[in-house]
């Protein structure tokens, strides 16, 4: 609409500028002419580029709003746009289907899983539902990246979200696989685990007293949209977890803690805590000329989950946003 | 230095008239109504400033919020670097007070929510108003400080224990405080038909330790439990600990006065007055420190955890 506007407005600066030039001619003596010829031309010329900056600072401005959105400043917008794309409809759409399905009897259990409900006769067809939701999420991933493209998502937002979706469909089906391994699993994994079952948790038990009547409309919206610290934590511990071997090489204080839920620092801030320690000791110490590989190899991997945390603690709040559409807007 | 706990009890008013109230002001009339002013927490600050590291103050009542200077006592409190919290039964914890509250520098709000039923809610508080508690939960989540929703637990709210802690998690709470029912203030009086036996008492733990487990919510068992009244450790899931008033943690009235706790009526002296080394010296206070355990108590392996429990209620 308002780049209308802005092509009518070039038109009727030609039109008028043409004017003037034609009545300049038939009014004005051959001595003036020239003078006014010369005066019109240049009218033309302002009045046309006048409306040429008009539309190219109308491009400058929608990129600069489309990367304001992305980086907070009115993420609204950005929303509304993502709500206009077939393929954030769709990832929406698979989101709630996550939504409404209860995990599996026993997942909530908090020690060993038993395998994969390998004694439940149900065992193949849930298999069947978890690979193709898998493989429908890694589809939605691909076509994330189109928003990515059009500026409308931060790169790392489609990597999250598939994380999220991916761990969600793993909890929802088989539970806890962590502690289902004989090697002990890396600093970070269970706790992550234990945010994606919050998650689930969250929401299944807000849909459940909202269906009781214990809770109304307006607090289960307000309380799916309050979920931002189990979107943090995952995001953080998922980023941490990236590193891989790295969470090996620094002793997380996580490891120390007997009972977790006795300690005011959550295991969350103390995986930021000891990740920054670590990276600023490393750094410290690191001389790239005398690195060997292996060294090398950990430099690459700190500088990676460092960029990442830096970068998902910067759009964290606008990634909210996107969590509380997908829980939150029908 | 040593370190110190205070609470600054903010006013005497309430919004509520819960049956269970402990505050002291409800049971003795030497109390008249009234407000701590700002000139007066300054005063009072300057006084235990000097003789002890304060780790941190809660801004209590009454109900806080009635208090009109609360915003200036909190940015004062900020403006020294000490860490507030504020606990409140939530019904003037709207969106604007909440900011206001977390601009004036408090990170920690601790909401009452004795029941997520009306009917109970209305038995114990006297109010139909529960619903703007609820929000208030709801609305404080919003923002990043910490979140803590405790209960008094008695005969009247003993079975909804598992329910509030669950409503309390998905609502978004950090923490969930368990205060079993000590008779004090205008619980005094109503300390038969609140009050909980043993076995009710290990039933809410229970329930307590169910919800924390299954929830993975911190669950602080704030009035703490003697060891021999019942076994502490078979709640895995919850903290337990001892008496830290008159110790660690103080409370200063709405007068200036000090006392040792909450629900302890014992007046040591003024603040606005004396300074606090020479009032937290007083015999009156280690005769409450020592209130809480016999002879016996202190050969227990139990004692270092246990403390010799609640020394109010001993």
């Amino acid at each position: 609409m308002e780049n209308t506007y802005k092509y009518i407005l070039i038109a009727a600066a030609f039109m008028i500028a043409f004017l003037l030039y034609f009545f300049g001619i038939r009014k004005l003596s051959s001595a003036n002419l020239k003078n006014k010829g010369f005066f019109m031309t240049t009218l033309l010329i302002a009045l046309a580029s006048i409306g040429c900056n008009f539309t190219s600072s109308g491009n400058n401005e929608s990129n600069t709003n489309k990367m304001d959105n992305i980086f907070g400043k009115d993420d609204s917008k950005r929303i509304i746009e993502l709500n206009k794309t077939k393929e954030w409809k769709e990832f929406k759409t698979f989101w709630k289907n996550l939504d409404n399905i209860e995990p599996t009897k026993g997942a909530e259990n908090n020690e060993f899983t038993p395998y994969i409900y390998a004694e439940n006769e149900d065992y193949d067809k849930k298999n069947k539902i978890v690979v193709s939701l898998r493989e429908k999420n890694e589809e939605l991933k691909n076509s994330l990246s189109e928003l990515v493209r059009k500026n409308l998502l931060d790169p790392l937002e489609p990597i999250i979200l598939f994380d999220m979706c991916k761990a969600r469909i793993d909890y929802i089906y088989y539970g806890n696989v962590s502690m289902m391994t004989r090697m002990m699993p890396m600093p970070g994994v269970y706790e992550k685990e234990k945010t994606i079952k919050m998650l689930e948790f969250k929401i299944d038990t807000l849909l459940k007293l909202e269906r009781k009547g214990k809770i109304d409309t307006t607090e289960l919206k307000l309380a799916l949209s309050n979920i931002q610290l189990e979107v943090k934590k995952f995001g953080v511990l998922e980023i941490l977890g990236k590193g891989k071997m790295l969470q090996y090489y620094y002793r997380s204080s996580n490891l120390d803690n007997e009972n977790p839920q006795k300690d005011t620092l959550t295991v969350f801030d103390k995986s930021i805590l000891d990740f920054e320690n670590a990276y600023n000791e490393f750094m410290k110490t690191y001389d790239a000329s005398k690195a060997d590989k292996q060294q090398k190899d950990m430099y690459d991997k700190y500088v990676l989950v460092k960029k990442e945390l830096d970068t998902f603690m910067s759009i964290y709040p606008e990634f909210c946003e996107l969590i509380k559409d997908l829980i939150v807007n029908v | 230095m040593s370190e110190a706990y205070f609470i600054f009890e903010l006013t005497t008013r309430c919004n509520l008239d819960c049956i269970y109230c402990y505050n002291v002001w409800k049971q003795t009339e030497t109390y008249q109504q009234k407000d701590l002013t700002l000139a007066e927490v300054k005063t009072i600050y300057t006084n235990i400033n000097k003789d002890v590291s304060i780790k941190g103050i809660t801004l209590a009542g009454g109900e806080p919020l009635l208090n009109k200077e609360i915003f200036q006592i909190a940015s004062f409190l900020k403006s020294k670097g000490v860490k507030t919290a504020i606990t409140s039964n939530g019904l003037l914890l709207n969106d604007e007070n909440i900011k206001q509250l977390i601009d004036c520098g408090v990170d920690h709000f601790e909401v009452s929510l004795p029941s997520i039923e009306n009917n109970t809610y209305d038995k114990l508080c006297c109010s139909k108003e529960l619903k703007p508690v609820r929000a208030a939960i709801l609305n404080i989540r919003k923002y990043n400080v910490k979140l803590t929703v405790s209960a008094v637990i008695t005969k009247y709210n003993i079975e909804e224990v598992y329910n509030i802690i669950e409503l309390s998690v998905v609502f978004g709470a950090d923490y969930f405080s368990f205060n079993r029912f000590v008779p004090g203030g205008k619980g005094l009086t109503n300390g038969e038909i609140l009050g909980l036996n043993k076995q009710q008492l290990m039933q809410a733990l229970g329930e307590a330790n169910r919800a924390a487990k299954v929830f993975n919510i911190p669950v602080v068992v704030a009035i703490p439990v003697e060891h021999c009244l019942c076994d502490t450790k078979t709640f895995r899931n919850l903290n337990f600990g001892t008496c830290v008033c008159g110790d660690y943690k103080w409370v200063v009235d709405p007068f200036g006065n000090l006392r040792t706790c909450e629900q302890n009526p014992a007046i040591i002296g003024n603040l606005l007055e004396t300074e606090f080394n020479t009032l937290s010296q007083k015999d009156i206070v280690s005769q409450f420190r020592e209130s809480n355990y016999n002879t016996d108590c202190a050969s227990q392996t139990c004692f270092a955890n246990c403390g010799g429990g609640c020394r109010y209620c001993r």
